[in-house]
């Protein structure tokens, strides 16, 4: 199963929902919280080329904030991706 | 697909409208079930503090306090169900909702599907989206700790938007299009008098400048016509909400603002289907007048069951 890694910060309600939709899923993730540890934020957004969060990897796939892995979901590609048949 | 699994009520929404709704249809053991979709919680989810629901004298998070409902709808026998409805059906009863992995069919419908935040709708706005274009600040507001931010809009939600900001921000200015707030009286204050925020009144955002990044925006006068930039790294859009009606477009009346329209109480256009909360309510819009005319939605639902001999 490929690592799921999202950065995210304690507030963050779109975070809390990712984690829940996660959660019905799979048991392990690794959050970074950026709030916590500012320099990893530029890490973030290096990689992500944005600023929001959360910002969730599934693997070497960048899915993106909570929209997208809820896109993901409504398309039925999520459980694909995160058994590691994903692009 | 699996096979339609039949419901006396099915609630589309899981914001305090449909948490309400469901608590008195599952006390009426009508046994719903609730198609929360994948923005359970509704607004009250992007919400802080909510401080003005009785009951809670010290204040409480949105999100607690929707996980508060959810349970107690679940305490009561409501099943609740974490997809979005993709297709209803209001040839009935039996009324029909499609979710990714379920098919429903219910004898009473109850629409609680709720509002959502509108954009400005400029092109530079939604390029920046994500790169310091926010439309909620709890989200993304502790990425930019000592930078200046702006808040579009004039309500409570802008106000609520801005107070939580000056935690990180260097300086948040609210741009708002009139020269006084419709916000309340207390969020109005709070946010006059905070050292931390300005005001930029009778402004409205011409452009989002940045090519990667938010780097500020550009303010036009609305009265003199003139331009000015602040620089900003944040700009958070709080200018109002829309209802969420495209999957009862065509099918249930609406007024020009897309608003579900009710009579005598909740009732729709169709009968068996009952509104309740934000996306019926052009008015009010609050947690509690939510809440409200969700347990009237349960209890119209439940009287016209019994009088369809449904119940």
């Amino acid at each position: 199963m490929p690592e799921i890694q999202i950065f995210l910060t304690s507030w963050c309600p779109y975070c809390q929902m990712a984690k829940r939709l996660l959660a019905s899923k799979v048991e392990v993730w690794l959050e970074v919280d950026v709030e916590a540890e500012p320099e990893r934020r530029r890490e973030m957004i290096d990689r992500s080329g944005r600023t929001s969060v959360p910002q969730i990897w599934i693997g070497e796939v960048h899915v993106g904030g909570y929209d997208e892995l809820a896109a993901l979901e409504r398309g039925g590609e999520l459980d694909a991706l995160l058994a590691g048949e994903g692009a | 697909m699996a096979e339609s699994e039949h419901r006396r009520v099915l609630i589309v929404g899981s914001g305090p409208a449909g948490y309400t709704a469901a608590i008195y249809a599952a006390r009426a053991e009508l046994e719903p079930v609730v198609v929360a979709g994948l923005q359970f919680g509704g607004q009250l989810m992007l919400t802080t503090d909510v401080e003005n629901y009785p009951g809670f004298p010290d204040g409480v998070t949105g999100p607690e306090m929707m996980e508060l409902f959810q349970k107690q709808a679940e305490r009561f026998g409501a099943k609740v169900l974490l997809e979005d409805a993709t297709e209803v059906s209001l040839d009935g009863p039996p009324f029909r909702v499609k979710t990714a992995s379920a098919e429903f069919s219910a004898d009473a419908l109850i629409v609680a599907t709720g509002a959502s935040a509108k954009w400005i709708g400029l092109e530079s706005e939604q390029r920046l989206q994500n790169r310091g274009v926010s439309a909620c600040a709890t989200c993304d507001g502790a990425l930019f700790r000592g930078k200046p931010m702006a808040v579009v809009g004039g309500g409570d939600t802008a106000m609520e938007e801005a107070l939580f900001l000056t935690r990180f921000a260097s300086q948040v200015t609210v741009i708002h299009r009139r020269d006084s707030l419709r916000a309340s009286k207390i969020m109005q204050e709070r946010a006059l008098d905070h050292e931390k925020i300005d005001f930029a009144w009778n402004s409205v955002v011409d452009e989002v400048l940045g090519e990667e990044f938010v780097t500020g925006v550009r303010l036009r006068d609305v009265a003199g016509g003139g331009t000015r930039e602040l620089p900003v790294e944040a700009l958070f859009v709080a200018i109002g909400h829309e209802p969420n009606t495209a999957l009862f477009r065509g099918g249930l009346d609406l007024d020009p603002a897309g608003y579900i329209r009710v009579e005598r109480g909740t009732r729709t256009s169709v009968e068996g289907v009952f509104a309740c909360g934000d996306v019926m309510d052009p008015t009010y819009r609050q947690a509690v007048t939510a809440a409200g005319s969700g347990c009237m939605a349960a209890i119209d639902a439940e009287r016209w069951l019994a009088e369809q001999g449904l119940a």
